[in-house]
C-alpha cells in the first residue's frame, strides 16, 4: 500500500479527554485497516471519490485510495498519508463525523524551536529552515538548506532578522532528513521502510524532551 | 581535442661518432634506459588527437619539420595546426610538438605563435636526424637584477659564500625566465626584492641575524634551483639546456610548475591575502570585552577576523616559489614550497593529490601567528604577562566537561595567546600523567618550557583545524579520505599511527565543539571508522588505513586518543571561534563555471579532453579531478595542463 520510498506529510491532532485507538478509524465508512507497520503504527485505507492527486487526468475512476498512517499516542495521533488533502479529508470531514466536533492540530513554535536548537545544539541538526524576513515587501522570506545550520554563523548572526516558519532536522551524522515541520503543525518525512518510522519517533522525542512541541509525544514507546 | 591515454617517450641523443642530434618517438621505456648513452636526454609525452592525425608509430622516417612550442593552452592551437599534423602534449615549459611534412605549414606556425605570445623552435628532421635548428636569438634586453649590493657583503663568510651561489642562480633565472607568465616574472622579482631589500639591508650582519639569514637564503637558494632545474630548461636553444630531472631531462617540468605556481597563487589571493595573522595582530588592539568567549557553546560569537581593521600592506608579500622534489615530498618554508615529483604522473590519483599543498601552504600562516602570539622567550616581561594570563583563571569551560570558574583575557589575541598556553598545560599534564605546574604558581620558566616542549604540536595541530576549516569546508568525508591517503606516501607514519589518528580526530571533532566533546567525540569516531573502512575497501588508502581503523576501534586506544583531544579542545576553540571566518572564506570556494553534470561537481569538463574550457578555482578542481584510482601519467598530464593554461586570470 505505501511504496518502498514514499514522502508522507499531515499533522499532529488531539482530541481532550479521549485516548485514541484504532475502532475511531476502522468505524470510519470509507476507512479500512489494512497494516500494522511496527509498535504504534497502523496503514489504514482511505477511499474517495475527489482525486486528490489529479488521478482523473489519467482517466483513472472513482473510488481513489491513499494509506494513511496513523501513530497513536494517548490523546494524540500522527496523521499522514501520500497527499496532505487526504489528511485533510479526513480531519476536516470524517473524525468529524466521528467525534462530533473538530479536532485539534497541534500547532508548533518553530522559531522557538529553531533559536533552542541554534542555542544548545544536541544530537540532531537542522537541515533546513524557511523565514520570514523582517525588511518589508521586496525581501519576504528566505530558505536556507545545509548539513548542520546552527554550525553556520552566517544564520547564527542574522538571527534577529528571521522568523522561523518550517524547519528540517536530520541525525548529526546521517545523510538523510528525518522530518520537516511548519509553524501549522504540518510535518512531513520520506518513508523508507521501518527504520524511517523509528528515526520520525526518535526525533519527536527529542523535540518533546527538549521542550519544543507543546506535547508530551511518543512517551508510549 | 582529446589527450591520448597512453604516453609516449621523445628522446634526443647524439648520434655515435658525429656531432648530429638524433630524435626518437617509442613507448618502450625499458628500451630506451637501457640504450642510454651520455648525452639521452628523455621526456614523456601524449598524443593528442581529435582533430589530429594518428601520431607516428616510430620515429620521424622522411623528412619532417617538428616545431616545439609554448607555453599555452593546447586548445589555443587548433585555428593554426592543420588536422594532418601529428601533435603532442609534454610537461614542459615548450609544451607542444607539431610534427609537419608541409614546410608552408611552418609558416603559418611562427605566424601563430606570434599571435599567441609563445615562444617557438623548428628543428628540419630528415629519418629521425636533426638537421637544422631554428629559434629566435636571445634578447640583449633581459631585466636581472643588480646584484652589486648583495655581493658587497663580506661578513660572515659562509652568507657570502652563499650569495656567490645564489646571485647567479637569480639572473639565470630572470635571464631564462622571459618565457615564463609574466606574473610568475614578477612573483620571481618580488622573491627576490625580499632578500635584497629587507634580509640583507645590511652589509654586515652579525650574531644569530647573520645565521638567520644565511639560513633563509640556503633555503630559498635550494628552492629556486630546484625550481630553475624543472622549469627553465628545454627552452630555445632547446638541445643547449637539461634537466637533471632525468625522466624530464629532455623538455623539463616547466608545464607542472606553472601548475602547482598557479594553486599556490590562487591560495596566495585567497587565503594569504585574508592576511589572518595581520587581522588576529589587529586584535590585539581592540579593547572588546570577550568575557564569553570560553563558553564555546555560546551562538552569539561575532566573527572576529573579518570585524578586525587592518592597514593597506606597505609592500606584497612574498610569494613562495613551489617545486617537485622528490626528497622533500610536500614541505613549506616561508619563501618555498615543494610538492612530491610522483604528483607529476600521478596526482590524478588521491595518493598524489595536489590538493595536499594547501596543509603545506598554512604552515608559515601558522607560524607567523604563534610568532606573534607566542611571548618572546627572553622577555622577562611578556613571560610574567603569561603568567598573569594563565593564573587569571581555574579552568576552562569544554562543552559537557565545565570545569571550575572561568575568566578570559582582555582581547581577542590575549585570549589566543591564554587558549595556546592553556593547551599546552593540558598536554603536559598528559604526558607527565599528572598536573605538572601547580597554574597560581606558575613562573616565566614554566611557560618557557612549554613553549620550548610544545610549539611543534601546536602549529602541527592548528594546521590541520585550520585546512579542516577553511579548505575541506569541515567535510569530514573529504578531508578524511585526503589526508589519510596522502599520508599512505609518507614513510615515517608507520610508527606514529595514533599520533595521525590523533590529528584528524581533533579535526573532525571540532565540527561539533559547541555540542561538547561528549558529542563530538564519539561522531568523529564513527566518522573515521566509516571513512577508513570504505578506505580500506577500495584499497586505494594506502599502507596504513588498517592500522589507523585499528587504532579507532580499539577501546583502550581509544581512550588514550580521547584524552589527548581533550587536551586540545582550547586549540579546537581557537579555531573555531577565533581563527575561522566563514566570511572570508567563502572566496575559496567560489567559481563561475560550474553548470555541467553533478558528476564532477558540476564541471563540464571531461577527463584527457580539452575543449576550451576554462575553472576559476584550481582547488576545487583538483577536488572534484582526483579520484581514489591507481596513478594515471595521462590524467595527470591533463590535470597539470588544465591546472596551467586553463585558470581564468592566471
Amino acid at each position: 500500500m505505501i511504496e518502498k520510498i514514499s514522502k508522507l506529510s499531515g499533522y499532529i491532532v488531539e482530541v481532550p479527554g479521549h485516548a485514541f485507538n484504532r475502532n475511531d478509524f476502522s468505524a470510519i465508512k470509507n476507512i479500512e485497516f489494512t497494516d500494522k507497520l511496527m509498535p504504534g503504527w497502523e496503514v489504514f485505507s482511505l477511499s474517495s471519490q475527489v482525486p486528490f492527486r489529479n488521478e482523473d487526468i489519467l482517466h483513472a475512476k472513482p473510488p481513489y485510495f491513499y494509506p494513511i498512517v496513523v501513530r497513536r499516542s494517548g490523546n494524540r495521533a500522527m496523521l499522514v498519508s501520500t497527499t496532505r488533502r487526504a489528511i485533510d479529508e479526513l480531519i476536516n470531514k470524517e473524525l468529524i463525523r466521528t467525534f462530533g466536533y473538530e479536532l485539534i492540530k497541534l500547532k508548533i513554535n518553530v522559531d522557538e524551536m529553531v533559536r533552542g536548537i541554534v542555542a544548545l545544539p544536541g544530537d540532531y541538526a537542522l537541515s533546513h529552515v524557511h523565514a520570514m524576513l523582517s525588511f518589508g515587501s521586496e525581501l519576504r522570506s528566505a530558505s536556507f538548506y545545509g548539513d548542520d545550520l546552527g554550525e553556520a554563523r552566517f544564520l547564527r548572526s542574522n538571527l534577529g532578522l528571521m522568523n522561523f516558519t518550517s524547519c528540517g532536522l536530520k541525525r548529526l551524522n546521517a545523510d538523510h532528513e528525518i522530518l520537516k515541520i511548519g509553524y501549522d503543525g504540518y510535518l512531513s518525512f520520506y518513508f523508507r521502510g521501518i527504520v524511517s518510522l523509528k528515526a520520525v519517533e526518535g526525533a519527536l522525542k527529542y523535540l518533546s524532551a527538549s521542550g519544543y512541541l507543546p506535547i508530551r509525544m511518543m512517551e508510549d514507546i | 581535442m582529446k589527450i591520448g591515454a597512453t604516453p609516449s617517450f621523445v628522446t634526443l641523443a647524439r648520434e655515435p661518432s658525429t656531432r648530429n642530434f638524433s630524435i626518437r618517438l617509442s613507448t618502450d621505456f625499458s628500451q630506451i634506459v637501457s640504450g642510454w648513452t651520455g648525452s639521452t636526454r628523455l621526456s614523456q609525452v601524449f598524443a593528442l588527437t581529435d582533430p589530429y592525425s594518428t601520431p607516428l608509430a616510430s620515429g620521424f622516417r622522411g623528412k619532417w619539420q617538428l616545431a616545439f612550442l609554448g607555453p599555452l593552452n593546447p586548445y589555443g592551437i587548433v585555428p593554426y595546426i592543420p588536422a594532418t599534423a601529428c601533435v603532442w602534449l609534454g610537461l614542459g615549459l615548450m609544451n607542444i610538438i607539431v610534427a609537419q611534412q608541409n614546410a608552408r605549414g611552418v609558416k603559418k606556425l611562427r605566424a601563430a605563435c606570434k599571435e599567441l605570445g609563445c615562444a617557438v623552435e623548428i628543428w628540419e628532421v630528415t629519418d629521425g636526424i636533426v638537421r637544422d635548428m631554428k629559434f629566435k636569438p636571445e634578447s640583449a634586453e633581459v631585466a636581472v637584477p643588480d646584484m652589486a649590493k648583495l655581493l658587497e657583503i663580506t661578513s660572515p663568510p659562509a652568507l657570502r659564500a652563499a650569495l656567490t651561489e645564489y646571485c647567479p642562480m637569480i639572473a639565470a633565472a630572470m635571464a631564462r625566465g622571459r618565457l615564463l607568465p609574466k606574473r610568475i616574472q614578477v612573483g620571481l622579482q618580488r622573491a627576490h626584492a625580499t632578500f635584497a631589500n629587507d634580509l640583507l639591508s645590511s652589509k654586515v650582519l652579525s650574531g644569530d641575524r647573520a645565521y638567520n639569514v644565511l639560513t633563509q637564503v640556503l633555503s630559498f637558494h635550494s628552492g629556486l634551483s630546484r625550481f630553475v632545474a624543472q622549469t627553465l630548461v628545454g627552452v630555445p636553444p632547446i638541445s643547449a639546456t637539461e634537466s637533471h630531472y632525468w625522466a624530464h631531462s629532455f623538455l623539463g617540468m616547466g608545464t607542472a610548475d606553472i601548475a602547482l605556481w598557479n594553486i599556490c597563487h590562487f591560495l596566495q589571493e585567497k587565503l594569504g591575502e585574508l592576511r589572518i595573522p595581520e587581522r588576529l595582530s589587529a586584535l590585539a588592539e581592540t579593547q572588546n570585552s570577550i568575557d564569553y568567549i570560553n563558553e564555546i557553546t555560546a551562538a552569539n560569537l561575532p566573527d572576529y577576523l573579518s570585524e578586525a581593521k587592518i592597514k593597506e600592506p606597505k609592500e606584497e608579500s612574498v610569494f613562495q616559489i613551489p617545486f617537485f622534489s622528490s626528497r622533500d615530498g610536500y614541505t613549506s618554508k616561508s619563501t618555498t614550497i615543494s610538492a612530491p615529483i610522483s604528483a607529476i604522473t600521478g596526482c590524478n590519483s588521491m595518493r598524489w593529490s595536489l590538493l595536499t599543498v594547501t596543509h603545506e601552504y598554512i604552515h608559515p600562516i601558522i607560524q607567523e601567528i604563534l610568532r606573534d602570539i607566542l611571548p618572546n622567550l627572553e622577555s622577562e616581561a611578556e613571560l610574567a604577562s603569561c603568567c598573569r594570563l594563565l593564573q587569571g583563571q581555574t579552568g576552562i569551560a569544554i562543552g559537557d566537561q565545565t570545569k571550575a570558574a572561568v575568566r578570559a583575557g582582555p582581547t581577542v589575541h590575549a585570549e589566543t595567546r591564554r587558549l595556546i598556553l592553556m593547551s599546552m598545560l593540558m598536554i603536559r599534564d598528559l604526558d607527565h600523567k599528572a598536573p605538572s605546574f601547580d597554574i597560581m604558581k606558575i613562573t616565566p620558566s614554566n611557560v618557557v618550557a612549554l613553549c620550548e616542549a610544545y610549539e611543534y604540536d601546536v602549529e602541527e595541530t592548528l594546521v590541520h583545524l585550520v585546512d579542516f576549516n577553511y579548505i575541506y569546508q569541515r567535510k569530514p568525508e573529504y578531508y578524511i579520505p585526503a589526508i589519510w591517503t596522502s599520508w599512505g606516501t609518507v614513510p615515517n607514519v608507520s610508527s606514529r599511527v595514533a599520533e595521525y589518528v590523533l590529528r584528524t580526530v581533533i579535526a573532525v571533532a571540532s565540527k561539533n565543539l559547541r555540542r561538547g566533546m561528549h558529542v563530538a567525540l564519539p561522531i568523529a569516531r564513527d566518522e573515521i571508522k566509516q571513512a577508513l573502512r570504505t578506505l580500506q575497501q577500495s584499497q586505494q588508502g594506502g599502507r596504513y588505513v588498517s592500522k589507523a581503523l585499528a587504532v579507532v576501534e580499539d577501546e583502550a586506544q581509544w581512550a588514550g586518543i580521547v584524552d589527548n583531544a581533550l587536551a586540545c579542545v582550547p586549540l579546537m576553540s581557537l579555531a573555531a571561534n577565533i581563527l575561522f571566518s566563514e566570511k572570508l572564506s567563502g572566496e575559496i570556494h567560489s567559481e563561475s563555471k560550474l553548470g555541467g553534470s553533478t558528476e564532477f561537481g558540476g564541471y563540464k569538463l571531461k577527463y584527457l579532453e580539452m575543449d576550451g574550457s576554462v575553472i576559476d578555482n584550481p582547488l576545487l578542481f583538483i577536488s572534484n579531478f582526483t579520484a581514489h584510482e591507481e596513478p594515471s601519467a595521462a590524467k595527470s598530464a591533463w590535470l597539470l595542463s588544465m591546472l596551467a593554461y586553463g585558470v581564468t586570470g592566471a
